[in-house]
């Protein structure tokens, strides 16, 4: 019988930070695919508007979510992953 | 460009290579022989540790295939790369930090080691051990010829490599391979030997020493040639405007004739020659033709008509009164009309892109679901990169990795876009040979910026990347046959020398046996090296990740997980090739092959492991309770 309430608070913690990575992922699926799957594929005849130089789809459904997640990957990986308390044979 | 200077840097660049392979066989020989060569003492720190997982990561389709696509397809190329956003959060954050803490707590040095441990399970370990092995030995194949096409464009022009390869030739006689040029085959050999040399006698440090100098020759490279590429189109919004008034070109064949027959100089037609037909019609070819002394006819090349009238304007009227040799006169084959996007002008810059063979277009809405989850989902189940997090020093390097490696991809992959985007415009009319837009790019925007010898950096790029990652690959293998097979279940009493001796040995034979492999270049290269990573990750994330996170998963499951997921994924495949007769798999639903493996994995995980004995009170309390706990 597994006992959850011995398990290793390192080990929990490193699973809800592999849901929140998980989460973010999906985020970034359902903006990118989501947002250009509208924009993107829309079959009209007018010239494309530019941002940037870019087409404004490739903009708002790809190039802004992905500083969004670098930004979100540098705060998470620096402020947010713990070095737990397992750890400590690797961060001696 | 300069020739001379493209063969320098080549020797340069190899000096420095096999330098850090002796600094790094000098620290081997302090060190545990087995840890050290296979794992770098686990001791990567913050750069080693993103550059390695980056150019491990960033192979020579990255720096070839990539730019290509970006090239035939357009802006749409931004949405099928997309995932690298999240990728390295993904492929670090996933699995790494308690990857990490079990291979530490068990001594593990491999993949294989782990799942062994964590399921108490050698069954599990050898099923692991021959996929990883078998998978491998295939994917090199495909990166060993990529390698090998860089490097003849790199050295095909300096003299010594031509006289060298005819040499070559002559001492092979009748032993050379019919299949490809003298050139090739002496390009694969000082790749060959370059590579394994440094494999074998450094290990795995002077792979990640290497993987260092190519992930910063990789960045330089992209940021000099997105700042050329950029000024000499006129600017981003320039580029993408020309883009949308794009037609896409017709493709097909085309005969250079004369009425009487060919002088003893025969006639040469460069490839990318242009050249006029009447009604104003503009073409390219995209091949060499030669009509040879005392002939009328050259073989049929390929060539591509340019339809847009502003290209057609511009480019004429930049056009000699003559291109073609005297005499000399096309006559047209055949022509092709593209699938999606014929005779339309705007889908260089909208989805799903043009293509040549597809109605649906480049990327329809379902696949572009599919390789958002194929980059970032099947880089994370790599096998090579799970030994990369098993062997970074600290938590904290693994997190300040994540944030820098985030950070390296950004600069990377979207400017690669922005990049050959602008090809289109400055090197129109290669659409029938895409894969050499990487060199084209190179020497022209270095001839734009009068800075001849810089074309040698640029293609050096696309050449450490195939270096990378045929280095890492070659020494997983030999990490599997050796620790895995040999010590694990042949002879566990192996000394440290027969362990150093037999590393050495299969080191150099897995070098010899790609070199073979590419000596005979297959078809579809581009679809192996998709089907072999999409096939790891299918066999390799779901067992590994369940095994890390879910304290209920039992060997029954993980070895289900395992080949379930990996024979769905392969019957798809097999079924494809049944169905259409190459390599295309089939999609149900539109979806790759891979999202099928990932939930044929899951489904076959939880039952599996739900129908069977949960695992010993011992392997739970080893992996999943508090250190302290009873």
């Amino acid at each position: 019988m597994i006992d959850a309430s011995r398990f290793d608070p390192g080990f929990l913690r490193a699973r809800r930070e592999a849901i929140i990575i998980l989460i973010a992922w999906t985020v970034c699926l359902v903006w990118t695919v989501g947002y250009c799957g509208i924009a993107g594929y829309a079959n009209d005849s007018e010239a494309i508007a530019l941002l940037f130089g870019m087409p404004r789809w490739i903009v708002w459904g790809i190039l802004a979510p992905w500083i969004a997640a670098t930004l979100f990957s540098v705060w998470f990986s620096l402020f947010h992953i713990a070095v737990g308390s397992s750890q400590a044979q690797s961060d001696g | 460009m300069d020739s001379n200077s493209s063969l320098l840097l080549f020797v340069g660049y190899t000096l420095v290579v096999l330098g850090l392979a002796w600094l790094s066989h000098r620290t081997l020989a302090r060190k545990a022989f087995l840890s050290e060569y296979f794992l770098g003492s686990r001791g990567l720190g913050l750069v080693a540790l993103t550059l390695t997982f980056g150019a491990t990561s960033a192979s020579a389709g990255s720096f070839a295939g990539f730019p290509s696509l970006v090239y035939a397809h357009g802006w749409i190329l931004a949405l099928w790369i997309a995932s690298y956003m999240i990728f390295p959060l993904c492929g670090m954050g996933l699995l790494g930090k308690r990857l990490n803490q079990v291979a530490r707590q068990t001594g593990a040095i491999t993949v294989p080691d782990v799942l062994r441990e964590r399921f108490d399970s050698p069954a599990l370990a050898i099923v692991a051990t021959l996929l990883i092995a078998g998978m491998l030995t295939v994917y090199l194949i495909p990166q060993f010829t990529l390698a090998t096409l860089i490097m003849e464009q790199l050295l095909g022009n300096a003299a010594l490599f031509q006289k060298a390869a005819i040499g070559l030739a002559q001492l092979l006689g009748n032993a050379m391979p019919g299949s490809v040029s003298a050139e090739y085959t002496l390009g694969l050999l000082l790749f060959a030997v370059l590579v394994v040399i440094y494999t074998t006698f450094g290990g795995f440090r002077a792979v990640v020493w290497t993987d260092i100098l190519q992930g910063f020759v990789m960045i330089v490279g992209v940021m000099v040639m997105l700042v050329l590429a950029l000024s000499q189109v006129g600017g981003l919004a320039n580029a993408t405007r020309s883009m949308d008034a794009m037609i896409p070109p017709k493709v097909g064949e085309v005969v250079f004739e004369v009425d009487t027959p060919a002088p003893e100089s025969g006639y040469y037609i460069p490839a990318d020659t242009w050249f006029t037909f009447p009604g104003n019609r503009l073409f390219r070819t995209n091949q060499s033709a030669i009509i040879l002394p005392g002939g009328t006819r050259s073989a049929a090349v390929k060539v591509v008509e340019i339809i847009t009238p502003e290209e057609i304007a511009a480019i004429t009227a930049r056009l000699p009164a003559t291109t073609l040799p005297p005499l000399v006169r096309p006559h047209l084959q055949m022509l092709t009309e593209y699938a999606r996007g014929a005779g339309q002008s705007g889908t260089y810059v909208r989805a799903p892109g043009p293509s040549v063979d597809n109605a649906d277009g480049f990327l329809p809405l379902g696949l572009a679901v599919s390789f958002f989850a194929f980059w970032a989902l099947s880089g994370t189940g790599q096998p090579g990169n799970m030994v990369r997090l098993m062997a970074f020093s600290r938590t904290v390097t693994l997190k300040r990795a994540i944030a820098s490696l985030s950070v390296y991809f950004t600069l990377i992959y979207f400017p690669l876009v922005i990049i050959f985007c602008c090809a289109r415009v400055l090197a129109p009319g290669l659409d029938q040979t895409p894969d050499r837009i990487m060199p084209v790019m190179a020497y022209l925007l270095a001839d734009g910026a009068h800075v001849p010898w810089l074309a040698g950096l640029l293609i050096a790029a696309p050449f450490a990347a195939a270096m990378s990652t045929v280095d890492s690959f070659i020494l997983m293998i030999t990490s599997s046959i050796v620790r895995d097979v040999y010590q694990r279940n042949i002879r566990p009493q192996a000394t440290e020398q027969t362990l150093k001796r037999m590393s050495y040995v299969c080191t150099i034979g897995i070098g010899i046996m790609a070199t073979a492999g590419a000596l005979y270049p297959l078809q579809f290269l581009q679809y192996l090296i998709v089907f072999t990573g999409g096939g790891l990750a299918v066999a390799f994330l779901g067992p590994m990740a369940l095994a890390l996170y879910w304290p209920r998963y039992n060997r029954t499951g993980a070895l289900v997980t395992m080949l379930g997921g990996f024979l769905a994924y392969l019957s798809l495949y097999v079924a494809g090739f049944i169905l259409y007769g190459n390599a295309v798999p089939v999609r149900p639903l539109g979806l790759d092959p891979l999202i099928w493996g990932f939930a044929a994995s899951l489904l076959c995980a939880i039952v599996g492991t739900l129908s069977t004995a949960p695992p010993s009170e011992r392997l739970v309390r080893r992996f999943f309770y508090c250190p302290d706990a009873d």
